[in-house]
C-alpha cells in the first residue's frame, strides 16, 4: 500500500470510534481513494493519491462524519451531570466534616476510598479535589447508562425539587433597614473590641470595668471572628444591589458552616477565664450543633431555589 | 468548522440524501460507483459524507451489503432491502406534501 494511504488510514483509525466494522469502513475508503485516482489520474502514484485524499477530506473531519449520533453522555441526560455531582459532592464532602469534626475515619473499601480529615487546611483543600471526584464518578454512571442504550428515567433531584414542600426564597431587593441595623452593630462592636479587646463579658456594670468571660487567646479569636462575620453579612446583604442571584445565599451559608464546624472540633485547650465554667462547654457544643442544622436546611432551601429558577 | 450556510446545507441534505440514495440503490451500486451516478443525474455528494450515510442506512436495515472480492480491488456493493423499500415510500409521501406545502408558502409570499 502507497505510503501516505497508510497514513491517512492510519489517522482515520485513530480518531474513528465504531464498536463493529471499523476494519470495513477502512477498507472501503482504501478502495475508493484508489478507485478514484485510476479514473481522475489515469495512474495510480504517490502523488495522485496523496490528491485524492485532500479530496476526500482530512481523517477527522472523515472520522468525525461517522460519528454522527454518537453521544458520549445522552444530552437527556446532560442536565442531570452537574446537578448529581452536586449532590454527591455534598454527600461526600459532609463525610469529611463529620471526619473532621469527631475525628472519625470512613473506608469504603470496594471502592478503595478512604475520609480521614485531621486539619482544617486539609478539609478546605480537598474541597476541589472533592468535587472533580464526585464529577468524574456521576459522568461514568452516566456516560455507561448512555452507552446501554437503554431508557431510563432519572427522576431525582426533579422529585426531590417539586416535592417538598420548602417555598422558594424570594429574590428580593437589598433591604435598607437590614443594611443599617448591621453597619450599626458593625460599629458598636468596633468600638467596644478597641475599648476592651473582647466582646464577651462574664458582668456588665456601667461603673466598673467589665469582666471579660474568655481566656485571653479564645476571646480576641472569637471577637475577630464575630466582626468579621458581621462585616461578611453586610457584604452579603449589600451584595444584591449588584447581583440577584441565589448565590449569595448559598456562600453566605458555607462560610457559616465551615466556621460552625471548625468551632465545634475546638481547637482552644483554654476557653474561660473561669475554669469552673468548663462545665458550660457541651452546651456550646449543642448551639453550635443546632447552628449547623439550622444552616444546612438553609443551604438546602437556597439550591432548590437554584434548581427551581433554572427550571423556569 | 462548518459554516452557518454549510449547517443549513446539511440539514437540508440529510433526509433528502437518504431517500436519494434508497432510490439509486434499487440497482446494486458501491460508493463510488453512487457518487458518478449522481453527478450524471446533475447532484453532487461529499464522499465523505456519503460513506457514512450509507453506513448508517446499513444500522437501520434499509440497505443491505456485500463485498466483491472478484476482481482487481474488493468493492462493497449496497442494495435496498424490502424494509428500505417501505422506509422509502413513507420519506417520499412525507417529501412530497412538504413541497406542497412550499409550493402553497410560495404563493401566498408571492401574492401578498
Amino acid at each position: 500500500m502507497d505510503k501516505n494511504l497508510k497514513i491517512y488510514l492510519e489517522e482515520i483509525d485513530h480518531y474513528l470510534i465504531l464498536k463493529e466494522g471499523k476494519k470495513e469502513v477502512l477498507e472501503e475508503i482504501e478502495s475508493h481513494i484508489l478507485e478514484k485516482t485510476e479514473k481522475n489520474f489515469g495512474k495510480i502514484s504517490e502523488e495522485n493519491i496523496q490528491k485524492t485524499i485532500n479530496l476526500f477530506g482530512s481523517a477527522k473531519e472523515v472520522a468525525e462524519k461517522y460519528l454522527d449520533g454518537f453521544q458520549i453522555i445522552s444530552p437527556s441526560y446532560k442536565k442531570y451531570l452537574f446537578r448529581y455531582t452536586w449532590i454527591l459532592f455534598a454527600i461526600h464532602y459532609c463525610l469529611k466534616i463529620i471526619s473532621y469534626t469527631f475525628n472519625l475515619a470512613f473506608n469504603f473499601s470496594p471502592f478503595g476510598l478512604s475520609i480521614k480529615i485531621t486539619g482544617l487546611m486539609q478539609l478546605l483543600s480537598e474541597a476541589l479535589a472533592t468535587w472533580i471526584y464526585s464529577f468524574g464518578i456521576v459522568a461514568l454512571i452516566l456516560y455507561l447508562i448512555t452507552q446501554s442504550e437503554k431508557e431510563i428515567n432519572l427522576i431525582w433531584p426533579q422529585f426531590v425539587v417539586s416535592k417538598f414542600k420548602i417555598k422558594t426564597l424570594p429574590l428580593n431587593a437589598p433591604s435598607r433597614l437590614k443594611i443599617g441595623i448591621i453597619a450599626g452593630l458593625l460599629i458598636i462592636s468596633l468600638i467596644i473590641y478597641f475599648k476592651f479587646n473582647t466582646l464577651f463579658f462574664m458582668t456588665v456594670n456601667l461603673h466598673q470595668t467589665p469582666e471579660p468571660l474568655f481566656a485571653t487567646a479564645f476571646s480576641q479569636f472569637m471577637s475577630l471572628l464575630v466582626i468579621g462575620l458581621i462585616f461578611f453579612e453586610l457584604i452579603c446583604s449589600i451584595m444584591p444591589y449588584f447581583f440577584k442571584t441565589y448565590w449569595i445565599n448559598l456562600i453566605n451559608n458555607c462560610v457559616y458552616l465551615i466556621v460552625a464546624v471548625f468551632l465545634l472540633n475546638n481547637p482552644f485547650k483554654e476557653i474561660f477565664i473561669n475554669p469552673s465554667l468548663d462545665v458550660l462547654k457541651p452546651i456550646g457544643s449543642w448551639i453550635l450543633i443546632g447552628i449547623i442544622v439550622i444552616v444546612v436546611f438553609d443551604l438546602f432551601k437556597a439550591l432548590i431555589s437554584m434548581v427551581r429558577t433554572e427550571k423556569q | 468548522m462548518l459554516t452557518q450556510d454549510n449547517k443549513i446545507g446539511v440539514e437540508m441534505n440529510r433526509g433528502f440524501l437518504q431517500i436519494m440514495a434508497l432510490l439509486a440503490l434499487e440497482t446494486p451500486m458501491y460508493g463510488y460507483m453512487m457518487l458518478r451516478f449522481i453527478e450524471e443525474i446533475g447532484y453532487s455528494v461529499e464522499e465523505n459524507t456519503l460513506y457514512p450515510m450509507l453506513r448508517r442506512l446499513e444500522k437501520n436495515g434499509w440497505i443491505s451489503s456485500r463485498w466483491d472480492v472478484e476482481h482487481d480491488r474488493p468493492k462493497k456493493y449496497y442494495e435496498i432491502t424490502k424494509e428500505g423499500k417501505i422506509i422509502r415510500n413513507k420519506l417520499l409521501s412525507i417529501r412530497q406534501i412538504q413541497n406542497g406545502v412550499i409550493t402553497k408558502l410560495l404563493k401566498e409570499v408571492k401574492n401578498g
